[in-house]
């Protein structure tokens, strides 16, 4: 937890280049809760409200605004408690299959272009339910090396890390504590 | 692997006693080689179209993601971007004969038709490298739009085109002055281009509007396509009646038909689709997996998903990566 905040709040040089760096990077995380999966699944798609299961996260807001093809889209203003800002667009809710896909639009994060997806699944014995987190993302460097410290493919890597890790911890904790 | 080769050496062998006509049989194989680069762990996987099957990893620079494939030459060059350098695999033996260094970071690749020139474009910097297959690698340096990633030469080695995320144009560039003839606009953020066989068609993905642009290169005219979400490449058939495309955030393919210009069909894939091409003796469409870490084979003639194959880790395959092999 203390590690992500310092992740959150490390101060990041910011690009004036559009295009984003040419070796995507993946982090796949899941955990099994001891939960029904209609509810799990309540508290991930509930896209304004993710402060109830992610502890670095103070408050969440969410607006309708168009995107920049000029076509309406929900996106949420998560506050973290370090004081720093994410801005995410929510990409689709598949009730069906479970599935939660959105993408950061801006953030002080030390990584880049992420989008993520959020499923819901059956777990492998009665009355469990797993979450899988993934996400595809940049490291922040956009220029031909050598890459400085602090903008490399590992800083994003870990960071991402430590946000899913501790998110999947807390999730588990809230789904099976409420009733 | 090396089970299955003993067991057709021995095959073979059984035909030579029984002193049959059976020792044709290998020659009616289609021999097609799809090469995929798996970014996330430096090799290439190499599979056999007729088979569907891994016959061998190769390990390569760091971070692989495009390729070329020259059937003359019978030689693969796949780009290191992270080591910043183009690994040279002979088809024959799928083993690493060259390592040719570039300066700054290559992605996309394309050979001219002769396979003389191969074309590679820094990730970074807003210029093209053209590079000699011969033992010299001399080297020439085109400056294009903003941000190149696909290439493609023309039939006719006369034109090369660059997809320009950035600009949001392909540059048609003169192959022999290799200066830029015009910019062509299309749609936000091209990623792959495809080219038709007889080089009217040109089509270029583009990643920011969910769409593809198909570009008539005699007359001007343009039109532009929605498919899935964020989609990658293209691959169109050589007949120029399909058009495959990759949807990397719908997990899927489109399905383009080139004649009455809609979509025929949507195809569920593996995880992240991004590199794509056709396998046309056996009638099949491949495409590189990114977050399965498989390759996926489409049925042309269904339009159903024949099999998965696992590759490696992060498997891209950016560029046109079948190979038909001589022998």
């Amino acid at each position: 937890m203390k590690k992500i905040l310092a992740l959150i709040a490390l101060s990041v040089v910011s690009f004036t280049a559009v295009a984003h760096g040419p070796t995507p990077q993946k982090v796949e995380k899941t955990v099994t809760i001891k939960a029904d999966q209609a509810k799990v699944w309540a508290l991930v798609k509930d896209f304004g409200n993710m402060q109830k299961w992610h502890p670095a996260i103070a408050t969440d807001k969410t607006e309708q605004k168009k995107d920049e093809n000029g076509d309406m889209a929900t996106f949420r203003t998560l506050t973290l408690k370090s004081g720093s800002t994410i801005v995410e667009k929510l990409r689709s809710i598949d009730d069906k299959d479970m599935k939660l896909k959105y993408e950061i639009v801006s953030s002080q994060l030390p990584f880049t272009d992420y989008n993520s997806v959020m499923t819901v699944a059956k777990g492998e014995n009665a009355g469990e339910t797993t979450v899988t987190w993934v996400g595809r993302f940049y490291r922040l460097y956009k220029l031909n090396p050598p890459i400085p410290a602090g903008q490399d493919d590992k800083t994003a890597t870990d960071a991402v890390t430590g946000i899913y890790d501790a998110g999947l911890a807390n999730l588990k904790k809230v789904a099976e504590s409420s009733k | 692997m090396r089970e299955k080769i003993k067991i057709s050496y021995y095959l073979v062998f059984i035909c030579m006693l029984a002193n049959v006509a059976c020792s044709a049989a290998p020659l009616l194989e289609k021999h097609s080689r799809a090469y995929v680069t798996n970014q996330g762990e430096d090799t290439v996987s190499v599979i056999d179209t007729e088979k569907n099957v891994i016959i061998k990893t190769i390990n390569v620079g760091k971070a692989p993601v495009g390729i070329a494939v020259s059937n003359k030459l019978q030689r693969v060059y796949i780009s290191n971007v992270e080591s910043q350098n183009i690994s040279v695999i002979d088809a024959k033996t799928n083993n690493v004969i060259d390592t040719i260094k570039i300066k700054g970071s290559p992605v996309g690749l394309a050979l001219s038709p002769d396979s003389k020139i191969l074309y590679a474009a820094d990730w970074f910097d807003n210029r093209v490298v053209a590079i000699t297959t011969d033992a010299n690698h001399s080297v020439r340096e085109i400056k294009v739009g903003d941000a190149p990633a696909g290439l493609l030469v023309s039939p006719d080695n006369k034109w090369l085109y660059v997809a320009n995320r950035d600009s949001n144009d392909i540059a048609q560039i003169d192959t022999y002055t290799l200066t830029i003839k015009k910019r062509i606009p299309v749609g936000k953020h091209p990623y792959g281009i495809s080219l038709s066989s007889n080089g009217e068609l040109l089509i270029s993905v583009n990643v920011k509007e969910d769409s593809v642009s198909i570009v008539n290169l005699k007359s001007g005219k343009q039109q532009r396509i929605k498919v899935g979400f964020h989609p990658y490449c293209a691959a169109i058939s050589v007949n120029g009646k399909m058009l495959y495309v990759t949807n990397t955030q719908d997990d899927s393919i489109t399905v383009l038909d080139m004649i009455t210009r809609t979509i025929k069909a949507t195809i569920n894939v593996g995880s992240t689709p991004e590199g794509i091409s056709i396998d046309e003796s056996n009638k099949r469409v491949y495409v590189a997996n990114w977050g399965s870490d498989n390759v996926s084979v489409i049925d042309t003639s269904t339009n159903k998903l024949i099999t998965s194959i696992k590759t490696g880790e992060k498997s891209r395959a950016f560029g046109q990566f079948i190979l038909k092999t001589v022998n």
